[in-house]
């Protein structure tokens, strides 16, 4: 008994550390926009308060509910997407017999992923400057005119998304691997002795095995693309005319421009709510798709 | 190697001493001017810091526009603002309200020899916005038209003094440019993507036709806000200058001969001065006021002021003012050499003077003074503001063919209208 209470001593003094900057940095934020949401304060300092009239308005922005829709798009764009590729390339680098090739290329997918999102966007913003972009002379090349990506309506979008799975997918790809190579080879020795193809062997074999880890790559991504801001603000501001406007922009507007705390700390509020509705619904699907295998 | 540590050491220790025994009072600056101008401001703290051996600038050039703002906003709500800050006065009108400028006492301002009448009383009026002085002028700037000269002679349309003709009204503007156009692909650059720079030419359109941005409550009444729009649209539909063109690649096109017609604040002139000097150009270059598209010239002009940023939290000691002061002082007295910016400095005492009526090129463009039109004075207006926010947002893809001149004013007005 002496000996159990003992270690839950030195158990919450090894967690206080974490537990005293979550509380610090996070739960007290937290609480904190909470109330704000339900004054009228401005960027600093506290406002009037005012209930629900911040989520009453939200709820009749056209802007608000036009950030929401794009930003379910950038979703769309990115999530599955970068899992897939994640998958590909991590499956093409599990092949490769020579470990030092394999370890290279594994490095090369994964080093954007440890540069600054600032450093990210300005490679690309090069890249595919309409005026000087080494993108537009292949365009060019191809017999095609040149694109302003980021101004035109139709390409924003996914020119964001190409640049935000670039910048994240070696993460992706990590985490395949990893789940590649806890599979027992010995399962695809049977499965050549039953003259299974290399479809058969992926689908009965690879998918169902690695389906833990999409999963979590699934959920990861969801999380962090809803969240989506850095690379949406550096690269198109959310133009053009509001195509690319995404929540935390929204956010960023209202509050550091506008200097309305208040109604920016409720925009944050619904979004970190769609977020935990969103993660948990997805967390079930996946969870039941894995109990059927 | 050791040496260095030594010296390092060394260095440290002197300027341990040094602080004690001279007592320097450290002001710490932002700006934002990045262009042309910024060389010219880092040479004005340089002469300030040699003349005062007591006070030491310590400058830091910040982006421009909204980040800028925003860090002045959050700084100096946490207490960590700088002592002086450059501040455009068509932004008074938002900043003022919200409490992060500073006012400055007539008293402080007389001590360091600031009085209304040495300003220009529009300028002094506007820097005076909320019924307190909240920042010292330093200058005038404006829209101009950079021409290149033997591109432009060539074609006939530079008269005997060698100013530019024939390109004042929308016709004589339009067969100009379609002159231009068959010596080279893109006779203007400009930078087309950019919601500022649009501004800035559209909004003396707008003015050139007689048009108002503003009537009470209403944006863009009427149609000439959509009409001056038309005439970037077409400028691009013609191909007369290209779409999508970002800041420094406008500017490179006109330096690099590619186009002959550059519109720009007079803040790049140093830019082509330099270059000029330093026989890089490779051509005669000109400033001139914009082709006049309307019945009356109309200019837009803006100013930049010092301003003191405001914080409840940690305001401003006894010590640091009385140094900041002083920099304002020694700032608008010696702005001549803020004339080589481009600007027009906001000292009328300054502009008198046979020094700056005699300055090249500036003289060229010395009548912009006349027809000059500042932003409205509204918190929806001014640099980083929501209108600002609305060009790069709905007008720029409008003059890049994204969008019509009614659809682009349209979505401008529903946003700006919610806000008034």
């Amino acid at each position: 008994m002496k000996k159990y209470s003992n270690s839950n001593f030195w158990g919450l003094l090894l967690a206080f550390p974490f537990i005293f900057f979550y509380v610090l940095f996070l739960l007290y934020p937290t609480i904190y926009t909470l109330l704000f949401s339900f004054t009228d304060s401005p960027l600093i300092g506290w406002g009037k308060w005012v209930g629900l009239e911040n989520y009453i308005k939200l709820f009749n922005d056209k802007l608000f509910l036009k950030s929401l829709k794009n930003t379910f798009v950038f979703v769309f764009w990115t999530v599955v997407p970068n899992t897939l590729i994640g998958l590909m390339c991590a499956m093409m680098i599990n092949r490769l017999k020579n470990p030092y090739i394999a370890a290279f290329l594994l490095a090369c997918f994964f080093i954007p992923h440890i540069l600054p999102v600032t450093v990210v966007t300005q490679v690309w913003s090069w890249m595919l400057s309409k005026q000087y972009g080494i993108i537009q002379e292949f365009l060019e090349f191809l017999g095609y005119a040149k694109i302003a990506f980021f101004k035109k309506k139709q390409f924003a979008m996914p020119a964001v998304a190409i640049v935000t799975i670039w910048w994240t997918v070696g993460f992706n790809i990590l985490l395949f691997i990893a789940g590649l190579k806890s599979i027992n080879p010995e399962i695809y020795e049977a499965s050549d002795l039953d003259g299974a193809n290399s479809w058969a062997k992926f689908r009965y074999i690879t998918w169902p095995l690695i389906w833990p880890i999409t999963a979590l790559v699934l959920t990861l991504q969801l999380i962090f693309q809803l969240k989506i801001f850095d690379q949406m603000y550096l690269l198109t501001a959310g133009g053009p005319f509001n195509s690319t406007l995404v929540v935390l922009q929204l956010v960023y507007k209202q509050g550091f421009q506008m200097n309305r705390g208040g109604y920016a700390s409720a925009i944050a509020m619904v979004l970190f709510l769609i977020i935990i509705v969103v993660s948990i619904m997805q967390y079930y699907v996946l969870r039941d798709k894995e109990k059927d295998k | 190697m050791k040496n260095k540590i030594i010296s390092f050491f060394a260095g440290i220790v002197i300027s341990i001493y040094s602080f004690g025994a001279s007592a320097v009072t450290e002001v710490v600056w932002w700006d934002f001017l990045g262009g042309g101008d910024g060389v010219r401001m880092k040479q004005m703290i340089d002469n300030f810091n040699e003349a005062h051996p007591d006070i030491q600038i310590n400058a830091t050039t910040l982006e421009w526009g909204v980040p800028f703002y925003t860090k002045v906003q959050t700084s100096a709500a946490v207490g960590e603002q700088p002592d002086i800050m450059t501040y455009h006065l068509s932004r008074f009108p938002l900043a003022v309200p919200t409490g992060v400028l500073r006012p400055i006492s007539a008293e402080e301002l007389a001590s360091v020899g600031i009085t209304a009448d040495r300003f220009f009383p529009a300028n002094w009026e506007a820097a005076n916005f909320g019924g307190a002085t909240h920042g010292v002028p330093l200058d005038i700037h404006a829209n101009v038209m950079y021409f290149n000269a033997e591109v432009l002679g060539e074609a006939g349309l530079l008269d005997e003094n060698g100013h530019p003709t024939l390109l004042d009204g929308v016709d004589n503007f339009m067969n100009g440019l379609a002159k231009l156009d068959e010596m080279m692909e893109f006779p203007i650059g400009f930078a087309s993507d950019n919601g500022g720079m649009i501004w800035r030419w559209w909004y003396s359109i707008l003015n050139m036709m007689e048009g108002d941005f503003v009537d009470g409550s209403s944006i863009c009444p009427g149609d000439k806000c959509e009409k001056s729009l038309q005439i970037l649209i077409d400028l691009v539909e013609k191909g007369y200058m290209p779409s999508n063109v970002d800041y420094q690649s406008a500017k490179g096109m006109f330096i690099s001969g590619e186009s002959a017609i550059h519109i720009n604040g007079v803040w790049e002139v140093p830019t082509m001065v330099d270059l000029m000097r330093n026989n890089e150009l490779g051509f005669k270059f000109g400033v001139v006021d914009m082709p006049q598209v309307g019945p009356k010239m109309a200019t837009w002009s803006d100013s930049h002021a010092f301003a003191i940023p405001h914080s409840d939290k940690n305001p401003i000691s006894d010590e640091k003012l009385e140094a900041v002061l002083k920099v304002m002082g020694w700032m608008s007295d010696n702005s001549l050499f803020w004339g080589t910016a481009g600007h027009i400095p906001a000292n009328t005492e300054v502009v008198d003077s046979v020094f700056y009526k005699n300055m090249q090129p500036n003289s060229t463009y010395a009548n912009i003074g006349e027809n000059m039109v500042v932003d409205p004075f509204l918190p929806i207006a001014g640099v980083a503001s929501p209108t600002y926010d609305a060009f790069s947002n709905y007008i720029a893809p409008a003059v890049n063919g994204e969008l019509s001149a009614e659809e682009a004013i349209q979505m401008m007005r529903d946003d700006l209208e919610a806000l008034m």
